[in-house]
């Protein structure tokens, strides 16, 4: 599979990551992103990445496969690594070579903010791969739920939101099919001049709008046809609920925390 | 064109967690001109078989060859166009696949791509307009304007008017009215007829593989089967029944008044006439 395919991909399972609220999950996670800029100590990355391998063990997610479905953010990692040593210019000359150097101050500050970064998105890729995405939906519903005494539409969006990720895989197998359809056409996405290339993306963009249209009216009409009126008074088929592990999982992150806050006095 | 699988296995996404195998050494040899029909449930591989034949996939482990053409290919010198041009693929719904703003340009769409000379266009297209069964009035539409069947026809249209040596079709009659599905299987028929065109044909109508294969391939679970004439893939009724086929309604009928009046005829090919005669001339000596 391509490798930008996995990115954000569920894998079902059944570990204890897999079995968590999913509300928990991303209050965790929120928080944890936001802690970790807050790290400013070896100790303090020691402790994090211990809680983030911690995390990968416990979501029995096969680690090759988690590193190999961040492919296309190593890029951004490693361009983040040089553009850091590149600016920061602060410390004792460690290398030199013509008008480039590397200060002690910049290889310090470089390691440590592609190390968040890889962090970063190993935890939330970690959710999108324990998480189904109807379940994420489910959570921000719930979690964004008092928001609508504000009058904003939480139901709408979060309906719109689950109704995208379900036809997301839909489309990338229409995409292919109809993109298959083209090449036995004599269609060459590969060679030719750049505008040839683009042109090339007509007869694949067309039918699958032409396609997504059809699609969203007949949803719209079997919605219809089933009383599906809004979200007023309509009860869930998966109610979210906490479990014993949810506040195993809530105790062993607030003790993170605590070490945390203790490692930075 | 010749076509030949040895020992082909397919697997989508390997190494991932999504891996699926979808055929296992498969090997067959269609000779050129043949009129071969795949049958098989649905997920049995037929429709990855067929992406093998003009290179829109290409095996995991094994070799296909298609005249001149062998895949795996290594050298990136070799043209896959040339040989999707000699190679004619329908689609299943291939109506999905129409997208200019005339049926006109989307029949030509092909050709275009292919390099066919300017002048040849307007002939091609009115022969294989033609042949589909098109109302010429219809050339200049909208290919959105018709109507499914007529979308249907255009989209294979759009596959003849390349003019392939091979021509492979998924399920090309799949939610067609019946009259037209008979019509769509007698155009396939002529042109493997006429123009000598080799012909594999997907399809879930064992009635069409009994009237059109010369050879039969029968799939399950990404093996083959079993593979042969049609009389000898549906006289093994319970071979059939193991990957969930049924005979045709003819053969299956002559089966039941066999053993219901314990006639002891056999299958041999015969025609659903010839059949109808011998039961009816076989009845009568049991009374005389
Ligand atoms: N693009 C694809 N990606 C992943 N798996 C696929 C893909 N296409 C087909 N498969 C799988 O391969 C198997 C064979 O499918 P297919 O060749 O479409 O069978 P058929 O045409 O006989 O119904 C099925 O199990 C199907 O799920
Ligand atoms: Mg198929």
């Amino acid at each position: 599979m391509k490798s930008w395919l996995v990115i954000g991909q569920y894998l079902p399972g059944n570990s204890f990551i897999h079995r968590l609220d999913p509300r928990t999950k991303l209050i965790i996670i929120f928080s944890f992103v936001c802690v970790l800029f807050f790290a400013n100590h070896w100790t303090g990355y020691l402790l994090f990445t211990t809680f983030t391998i911690v995390s990968i063990v416990l979501s029995k997610v096969s680690v090759p496969f988690l590193l190999k479905g961040i492919t296309p953010v190593w890029f951004f990692i490693v361009l983040t690594f040089f553009l850091h040593i590149l600016i920061t210019k602060e410390g004792e000359i460690l290398w030199e070579l013509g008008w480039f150097q590397v200060y002690e101050a910049g290889l310090q500050r470089s390691i440590e903010i592609s190390w968040r970064l890889l962090i970063l998105v190993v935890f939330t890729s970690l959710l999108t791969l324990t998480t189904a995405p109807m379940e994420i939906t489910d959570a921000l519903e719930s979690l964004l739920g008092p928001l609508k005494r504000w009058n904003l539409p939480i139901h709408e969006l979060a309906l719109m939101m689950s109704i995208s990720l379900r036809f997301i895989p839909t489309l990338m197998d229409e995409t292919e099919r109809i993109s298959k359809a083209q090449a036995s056409r004599g269609v060459d996405l590969k060679s030719g001049t750049l505008k040839d290339r683009m042109y090339a993306f007509i007869p694949l963009l067309i039918p699958l709008f032409i396609g997504a249209f059809k699609r969203a009216e007949d949803l719209a009409t079997a919605m219809e046809v089933r009383g599906y009126q809004g979200g007023e008074g309509r009860t869930k088929l998966r109610a979210l609920q906490f479990s014993n592990l949810d506040i195993i999982a809530a105790i062993g992150y607030v003790i993170v925390l605590i070490l945390f806050i203790y490692i930075r006095q | 064109m010749e076509i030949t699988f040895k020992e082909v296995s397919y697997t989508y996404y390997p190494n991932t967690p999504y891996e699926k195998k979808a055929l296992h050494n498969v090997s067959f040899h269609i000779p050129s001109g043949a009129f071969v029909v795949i049958v098989g449930a649905t997920g049995s591989g037929k429709s990855t078989l067929l992406q093998h034949m003009n290179g829109l996939l290409q095996p995991s482990s094994g070799k296909v060859s298609i005249g001149d053409y062998q895949l795996p290919i290594t050298s990136k010198k070799v043209s896959l166009k040339e040989l999707r041009k000699r190679v004619g693929i329908a689609f299943q719904f291939p109506e999905h696949q129409l997208f200019d703003e005339t049926v006109r340009e989307d029949i030509l769409f092909g050709p275009k791509n292919f390099g066919i000379p300017e002048k040849d266009m307007e002939h091609r297209l009115q022969e294989v307009i033609h042949l589909v069964g098109l109302d010429e009035e219809l050339i200049e539409r909208s290919p959105f304007e018709l109507s499914g069947g007529q979308m249907r026809k255009v989209a294979i249209a759009g596959v003849l008017a390349s003019k392939p040596d091979v021509l492979v079709l998924d399920e090309p009659t799949a939610g067609l009215d019946p009259i037209s599905r008979v019509e769509m299987m007698e155009l396939f028929s002529s042109l493997h007829r006429l123009e000598n065109i080799t012909t594999i044909l997907v399809t879930h109508h064992m009635e069409d593989a009994l009237k059109y294969a010369d050879y039969m391939i029968v799939l399950s679970n990404g093996r083959i089967h079993s593979k042969g004439k049609p009389v000898d893939i549906f006289n093994n009724q319970d071979a059939l029944k193991e990957v969930q086929l049924l005979l045709p309604e003819s053969i299956d009928m002559f089966h039941k008044l066999n053993q219901t009046f314990d006639l002891n005829l056999s299958y041999r090919g015969q025609s659903p006439f010839d059949l109808a005669k011998e039961i009816i001339s076989s009845l009568g000596e049991d009374s005389s």
